[in-house]
């Protein structure tokens, strides 16, 4: 693509999803500078590629770039924070459902839940960043992160069972207080 | 159905994602088992939860008109380029680009030039440079300042030096990546324009981009 087309593609098909973009490298680099500086950088970059965008989705498009980008600059970051990591081991139907109601009532409390949100690795925030927030299906998410479907389902049952894992564990905190 | 394979779907199911004759076993089951039907319900809140918080971040303002800047930039870079210099893509009204390409240790070997994409690179990070918020790293006048600065962050010690007094006051220092390698941007003012001198190692180039 040359000239004036490649900037009225990018203007039609990508710019409307800079929220997207930013949401989820927002969630992804946990900094609100950060985000804005890698929305920034792959927008350059998804520019500069824009030749390569043969119609279609153009959210899964820059997704998949934005995701990247945010990659990138984590592992130059080098100091990689450790993650609250729960026994993965632990089998789903080993661990109680809290009580669907209480789950409900607590997690209206926005800030319990973007911290937990926020221990997840980032393999599986991003997958339910995409998921809940974005409310992408299992096929576009499996596009956005470059996995089969298989693991998009298999992380989002792991994302979801650790979420369950945090709220039960501070419901039965705060009933022992 | 059993309990383990239930819980699998119970998934997919929320999530819209299962066929029809799997949800109808599904719930057939789920129907008589209760923990299963509570792990359902535990699924569907959790949904509800994560869809009507405020966790979702819309782009910030300044973000969208950074984008709309660097987008009008490469433009006008582009609309220049078509007519005037098709190969580096580079040309304006108001931008100027200097290409000074030198080796630390003298001029470049003969029939050696920077790829195109490397070129297209560096405009960008200029152009991010001048847009986003840290153009410098370190902020100083001082040579002194700046040099030990880059110590322990690159694999070489980049030149700095002090052009003050011919008009080109030192702003500070930037890492900025190149190609996913470490460079040093050394940032200069000639007036009201920001000069980016990127150095990177002798058996790669020197160059200065100025706008």
């Amino acid at each position: 693509l040359f000239g004036a087309a490649k900037f009225s593609r990018f203007e039609q098909a990508i710019l409307p999803h800079l929220d997207a973009a930013y949401n989820l490298a927002r969630w992804l680099m946990r900094d609100e500078d950060e985000a804005a500086d890698a929305v920034q950088d792959a927008c350059l970059r998804s520019l500069r590629f824009i030749g390569g965008f043969r119609g279609g989705d153009g959210r899964v498009w820059l997704l998949a770039i934005v995701r990247n980008t945010c990659y990138t600059r984590l592992k130059r970051g080098a100091v990689r924070e450790n993650e609250t990591d729960f026994d993965d081991e632990l089998h789903s139907s080993e661990i109680d459902s809290p009580n669907p109601e209480i789950l409900l009532e607590r997690t209206r409390d926005n800030e319990a839940l973007r911290q937990a949100l926020e221990g997840l690795s980032e393999e599986l925030r991003e997958i339910l960043v995409l998921r809940e927030l974005e409310v992408m299906g299992y096929k576009q998410i499996a596009e956005v992160a470059g996995v089969p479907i298989g693991t998009v389902m298999s992380r989002l049952s792991r994302a979801r069972r650790r979420l369950q894992q945090v709220f039960t564990v501070r419901l039965r905190k705060e009933s022992q207080s | 159905l059993i309990c383990e394979d239930a819980r699998l779907l119970l998934h997919p199911y929320v999530d819209g994602e299962l066929d029809l004759v799997k949800s109808l076993e599904l719930e057939e089951h789920v129907i008589t088992c209760v923990s299963c039907k509570r792990e359902q319900l535990t699924l569907g809140a959790l949904r509800m939860a994560l869809r009507n918080s405020t966790l979702y971040r819309d782009a910030p303002k300044r973000l969208d008109r950074g984008v709309k800047a660097a987008l009008r930039d490469a433009r006008r870079i582009q609309r220049g380029s078509d007519f005037l210099f098709p190969y580096l893509g580079w040309a304006g009204a108001t931008a100027v680009l200097l290409l000074t390409l030198i080796t630390v240790r003298g001029v470049l070997p003969r029939g050696r030039s920077l790829s195109e994409l490397t070129v297209r690179e560096l405009i960008d990070d200029h152009l991010r440079s001048l847009t986003q918020h840290h153009l410098t790293d370190v902020p100083s006048s001082s040579q002194h300042t700046v040099k030990p600065w880059f110590d322990g962050k690159l694999s070489f010690a980049p030149p700095v030096s002090d052009l003050g007094s011919r008009g080109f006051p030192l702003l500070g220092g930037r890492l900025d990546y190149l190609d996913n390698r470490p460079l040093a941007a050394v940032v200069y003012r000639r007036r009201q324009h920001i000069i980016n001198l990127f150095v990177s190692p002798a058996w790669h180039t020197q160059m200065t981009h100025r706008r």
